[in-house]
């Protein structure tokens, strides 16, 4: 399993790496961040298989994952 | 566990100034990455554009420098003829490229200059609020054509620079891609990495035109500007390699 960490405070809310999640385990915070946007973060309980597609489409490169 | 997805050392971990969903900030990874892979962070010289990515050079960490508006590839020429073992590269939109600087583009491609040239084509003046460019595609609405781009009333057609420079003998590599999703994000990579290896084994010219988002000019969420490319942009401006002389 994979573990992906979020730089909510670079995050711009744009919502590419969500609508590219395929197994849909991201979601927008209920709290805004630094920039007063929704920031994305991991839904709690999920196991991400790594793929990187939310990585890959991260204008802002607030996504890193480990294995 | 190891971090195996993480930021490049090429690029700044600093907040950058685009809007979000801006395709600027994926390319400016993109561009960082393939430079490391290439272990050439040390002999990288990057030119950066006016225009949007105008301070491009404070999100890498390797050295840049800044041309006047559309210059960036007469000022590359003279880095590259002076330094001919450094890797020079170019990042242009396409209003510096493709309308300002259309003369330098065309005489660099067609002297052979051994330059990879990132083309950042949004379709629109990002930076200076949505004017119609060049590239601007039939139909589209921005601030100078509030009715969307009409041939009949004087507009013009978009222009295509990557199939206008394909032809030139001096011109090696010249590839369009886009960055609406994962795929594609891939294949623009690779296409940018085959630019700068060409510039490696001075094969010549290579440009690598990328079909990018502004959703604030579009007046589009980030996830429909993306789809926009898809559906409208991609008709006009086909992807794919359209010269592959190396």
């Amino acid at each position: 399993m994979a573990e992906v960490t979020i730089k909510k405070d670079k995050c711009k809310g744009c919502q590419l790496c969500l609508i590219h999640c395929p197994a849909g385990h991201l979601v927008l915070s209920s709290k805004l961040n630094k920039r007063g946007v929704k920031s994305v973060e991991i839904k709690p309980g999920t196991k991400c298989s790594g793929c990187t597609f939310c990585f890959l489409m991260c204008p802002d490169a607030c996504i890193a994952i480990s294995k | 566990m190891n971090k195996v997805f993480t930021q490049s050392k090429s690029l700044r971990d600093i907040d950058t100034h685009y809007c979000p969903g801006c395709g600027h900030g994926i390319l400016h990874r993109l561009v960082a990455e393939v430079i490391d892979e290439l272990g050439l962070r040390e002999k990288t010289i990057g030119v950066a554009p006016v225009g949007c990515a105008v301070i491009a050079y404070d999100y890498w960490s390797f050295d840049c420098t800044e041309a006047a508006h559309g210059r960036a590839l007469a000022v590359a020429t003279a880095i590259k003829r002076c330094r001919p073992n450094l890797a020079v590269f170019t990042y242009q939109g396409d209003g510096d490229l493709a309308s300002i600087g259309l003369a330098e583009t065309v005489h660099a491609a067609n002297r052979g200059e051994n330059l990879t040239c990132i083309f950042v084509n949004n379709a629109c003046y990002g930076m200076t609020g949505g004017q119609m460019a060049p590239t601007t595609i039939i139909g589209q609405k921005t601030t100078t054509t509030p009715w969307g781009r009409s041939p009949s009333n004087g507009d013009g057609w978009p222009l295509k620079v990557s199939e206008m420079l394909a032809p030139l003998e001096g011109v090696c590599f010249v590839a369009r891609a886009t960055i609406t999703n994962p795929n594609a994000v891939l294949k623009t990579k690779n296409y940018i990495k085959k630019a700068f290896c060409n510039q490696m084994e001075n094969k010549g010219f290579s440009l690598v035109e990328i079909l990018s988002p502004c959703p604030t000019v579009w007046q589009k969420e980030p996830t429909q500007a993306m789809r926009w490319i898809e559906e409208e942009m991609v008709k006009v401006f086909p992807l794919g390699v359209i010269k592959d002389k190396a």
